[in-house]
């Protein structure tokens, strides 16, 4: 049954990735170029070119003109709500959530305060209502507080133990904190309650972690079969399944479902940058290189920009690679200027560009304090192991690995640390792991792993 | 508006008959709402990893006694090419329609036997614009499936039927300024949208619990919603394997309209979906006795309402009216329930039973009933059954729409053809502008 009623963000899918890759910034929702363009020329040229017929025109206009994100559509209703009943908690909380969406489409960290204030409002009136207690659990994960979340969350599994989107941020919390064991209970509840996007996206992350790639790509196609057809949300799940073929190098597959996302957000810059991950680890890297820069240009995230400067410095071409290089620590200074916590992701392109690593430790480890998870490990581990510290890398790689995580470049990282550690086996079984799975995993490290594989292999003979 | 999971969510179920087709009842179930005709083809269409079922309670005792379960399969005659079609498509076989989704509808019985009564049926291409889909009235006519017990059978595209202004209505009822509000003025927010559906037309003898027509039953009172399934996983096997084959899992329950709005408590949503009928007394009685909705509109007009326990709302939601839409013996639970036997209406009342059209909601439910009034008005106590509150404005109450934008069809499945798409993502032929 639809629920008919305004929509309740803080049921929305979170976003799987944002689990791995998390705080990662600006994340809009692209607007539709189409929609740009009609609005330029005449209205009545406009149905002409495509021949809406009369009966249909206010409902095709209305579709055309609306261009409001999801976010802005939320907040829009939420706050309708609230203005008719300004002392209702829910419709504070109501509010709060939408917020949070729109924090997503603009990384402009504001709404967090604002949501915060209505969080307080409303949790002071009533924490004894889940859908209060929920909206205030994800803000404390938007907020990577992860030890409140996971206090809220316990407390909406007890008011609301058939619920699953209690058990989503039950399940996100445990994880970051690194409880594994207790997560994959949690999981399994939600998906239990009800196999949807929200929880079979979890479902795939979490056997992802636990090293089970083909059991992730089948969950997250079902997450996506089961997602809104044309969502940001369902397009973001269709990406991370391209991430997990891409990893076990089916770049046919992979660049098929990056296109799909394609098509459900016109222009969507992570399906974009997809593509050209595909094209790069085929050798195209002219149209790497020109499909990164288009999607750069449409919304210039650091992840993409980087990617960009990365197939740069591969084709040789040094001077633009180090313009995109330096677009980034622009980006990271004027991130930390406006009081955004500095992403850990970020640390680690300052540790590969040997950009001040006793600093990228600090963030490392004051992110691994917080957050213990095995992805987190792992970047600590490696910025252990670029400031000189090999014992301590190669304790926290050991961590990262402990549930059989098989991403390739976390294996060939957790090679070259192994390497320095002085554990051959381990290191020849970590890069021929990451070989197997896909040799061409980077356009950086392909090729030195593929050398330090035969020397290590060549040294044990 | 957007659900979370709208390919398996159900917005609207519908039960009547039909005065070209008397002898048979009809059952339509809609999915999948908001589709945009220019959203492209390729997203609209039914979940293969989906159980869509509709089900009948044939004598009032809370159990699905007859269940038809439609399963779909989409097939890409050519898997590299994303194109939905590569030219007009004319025909059901047509070599350029690539994207092609069938399916088959199997009949279980509560004894657990079960029958396909039909399979390999096409689901009709999506009404993508005058260039890919210029006949689209008669090609998606020609997508009707004869089961092999006489059932007529339909799955694909069409219009929404359903009709409501949706902010004047469910921004928590805040209708739009000059309440009571049924004196026209409100916006259509479903029109222009699509939706997908699934219909059947079953002879009433298929459909009765003493297996007489609609002239002889003795059990002339018949019950229905519509349920979807996914299938369940295991997050994780010990070997680190996984298991993705677990049993199916009710996502969906519809039966009368709006009772999400009306009954179901707020935050229950995942639990009625996950429901039988069977427990309704147990867990949702005190929604319907006491509904939130009606403190609403106490709280937002003033009105009167009537006292608490609503038992006007539990004849109305949950046993039928005696004389009308109870079967005997009945057992209370939230079902669309019809009684066969109620003459056809030659110019019916959108207000239906309210209106002093009986055939019409809540005694079962056509497309043209204006659901939104009526339950408007009954949640007020503007009915017959509450005496005291039967007067204005309570009997008055409405979301200011009161027809669809589509006139439905006079024939099955009765749905109105989809709205036309604007050809945009068939690259075949490029449309010139015109010129000014």
């Amino acid at each position: 049954m639809t629920d008919r009623t305004p929509e309740r963000p803080s049921e929305t899918a979170p976003k799987a990735g944002e689990r791995k890759l998390p705080g990662r910034g600006v994340r809009t929702l692209v607007l539709s170029a189409l929609a740009a363009v009609l609005l330029s020329i005449p209205i009545a040229a406009t149905l002409a070119y495509f021949r809406v017929s009369p009966q249909d025109l206010p409902a095709a206009l209305e579709a055309l003109l609306d261009r409001r994100t999801d976010g802005e559509k939320f907040v829009a209703t939420a706050q309708t709500r609230l203005t008719n009943n300004p002392n209702d908690p829910k419709a504070m909380a109501g509010l709060a959530a939408a917020y949070l969406v729109r924090v997503r489409e603009t990384a402009d960290p504001s709404y967090y305060q604002k949501a915060g204030e209505l969080v307080d409002r409303a949790t002071a009136i009533s924490s004894k209502d889940a859908e209060i207690t929920v909206t205030a659990g994800s803000l404390a994960l938007s907020r990577h507080d992860f030890a409140t979340a996971l206090r809220w969350a316990q407390l909406s599994v007890q008011l609301a133990p058939d619920r699953p989107a209690a058990y989503g941020i039950l399940t996100d919390a445990l994880v970051e904190l690194g409880r594994y064991d207790d997560a994959v209970v949690a999981a399994q509840r939600m998906v239990d309650l009800r196999p949807d996007l929200a929880s079979l996206s979890r479902v795939s992350y979490l056997r992802e972690l636990h090293g089970d790639l083909d059991g992730a790509i089948d969950a997250m196609r079902r997450a996506v079969a089961a997602g809104a057809p044309r969502s940001e949300g369902t397009a973001w799940s269709e990406v991370q399944l391209g991430h997990l073929l891409f990893a076990k190098n089916d770049l046919d597959e992979a660049d098929h479902v990056y296109e799909s996302s394609l098509q459900r957000v016109d222009n969507y810059v992570y399906g974009l940058a997809g593509r050209a991950r595909v094209r790069a680890a085929r050798g195209d890297l002219a149209g790497a290189a020109s499909l990164y820069a288009d999607a750069a240009a449409r919304l210039p995230v650091p992840d993409v920009v980087i990617a960009l400067g990365d197939v740069y410095a591969r084709m040789g071409d040094q001077t633009r690679a180090q313009q995109q290089y330096a677009l980034v620590v622009a980006m990271e200074k004027l991130l930390a200027a406006n009081g955004v916590r500095v992403d850990v992701d970020l640390a680690l392109f300052d540790l590969d560009r040997g950009i001040d690593a006793p600093n990228a430790l600090a963030v490392a480890r004051t992110e691994y304090a917080s957050r213990p998870s095995t992805p987190v490990a792992m970047i600590l581990a490696w910025a252990e192991y670029k400031n000189g510290d090999t014992a301590s890398a190669y304790a926290h790689m050991s961590e990262a690995v402990r549930l059989g995580w098989r991403d390739p470049l976390t294996l060939y990282r957790g090679g070259i640390i192994s390497e320095a550690a002085g554990d051959s086996p381990r290191a020849i079984a970590f890069l021929k792991e990451s070989s197997r799975l896909n040799p061409a995993f980077s356009v950086l490290y392909a090729d030195d792993l593929a050398s330090r594989l035969a020397r290590l292999q060549a040294a044990a003979r | 508006m957007t659900s979370q999971d709208p390919v398996a969510d159900g917005t609207d179920f519908y039960m009547f008959r039909s005065a070209d087709a008397p002898n048979s009842v009809n059952l339509i179930a809609n999915y999948l709402p908001f589709q945009e005709p220019a959203g492209g083809p390729n997203f609209y269409r039914f979940g293969d990893d989906v159980l869509y079922a509709i089900n009948v309670d044939d004598n009032g005792d809370n159990l699905t006694d007859i269940q038809y379960v439609f399963t779909f399969k989409t097939v890409l005659q050519n898997k590299n090419t994303f194109l939905y079609n590569t030219g007009p498509i004319m025909t059901l076989n047509d070599p350029n329609w690539n994207v092609r989704q069938y399916y088959k509808v199997t009949r279980r019985l509560s004894d657990g036997s079960y029958t396909d009564i039909a399979n390999g049926c096409v689901v009709p291409p999506n009404n993508i614009g005058p260039k890919s889909t210029p006949n689209y009235d008669a090609l998606a006519a020609s997508a009707v499936c004869i089961g092999t017990d006489g059932t007529k059978i339909f799955a694909g595209q069409r219009d929404d039927p359903f009709y409501v202004d949706l902010g004047a209505t469910f921004d928590l009822l805040t209708i739009r300024p000059g309440a009571p509000g049924n004196k026209g003025g409100g916006k259509d927010d479903l029109s222009g949208y699509n939706v997908l559906s699934i219909a059947l037309q079953v002879p009433a003898n298929k459909l009765t619990n003493d297996g007489g027509d609609v002239t002889t039953t003795k059990t002339p009172v018949l019950g229905g919603w519509t349920t979807a399934y996914r299938q369940k996983v295991t997050v994780l096997n010990g070997d680190g394997t996984s298991n993705t084959n677990g049993p199916w899992v009710q996502v969906s329950r519809l039966g009368a309209p709006l009772v999400n709005e009306v009954i179901v408590p707020l935050g229950a949503k995942d639990l009625w979906n996950s429901s039988e009928p069977a427990g309704d007394a147990a867990t949702f009685l005190g929604g319907v006795t006491d509904p939130e909705a009606a403190r609403l509109l106490k709280a937002i007009y003033g009105i009167d309402i009537p006292a608490t326990p609503r038992n006007d709302l539990v004849t109305i939601f949950l046993t039928g009216i005696p004389g009308l839409n109870q079967p005997a013996n009945v057992k209370a639970s939230e079902q669309l329930r019809l009684n066969i036997q109620t003459p056809i209406t030659a110019t019916p009342n959108r207000l239906g039973v309210l209106g002093g059209d009986n055939q019409g909601y809540p005694n079962g439910r056509r497309l043209i009933d204006d659901v939104v009034d009526i339950s408007l008005q009954a949640v007020a106590g503007g009915t017959p059954f509450t005496p005291p509150t039967n007067k204005a404005p309570n009997n008055q109450l409405g979301d200011g729409v009161n027809v669809n934008d589509k006139a439905f069809l006079t024939s099955f499945p009765y749905v109105a053809s989809p709205t036309q798409g604007f050809d945009h993502t068939f690259p075949g032929h490029r449309i010139e502008p015109a010129t000014p």
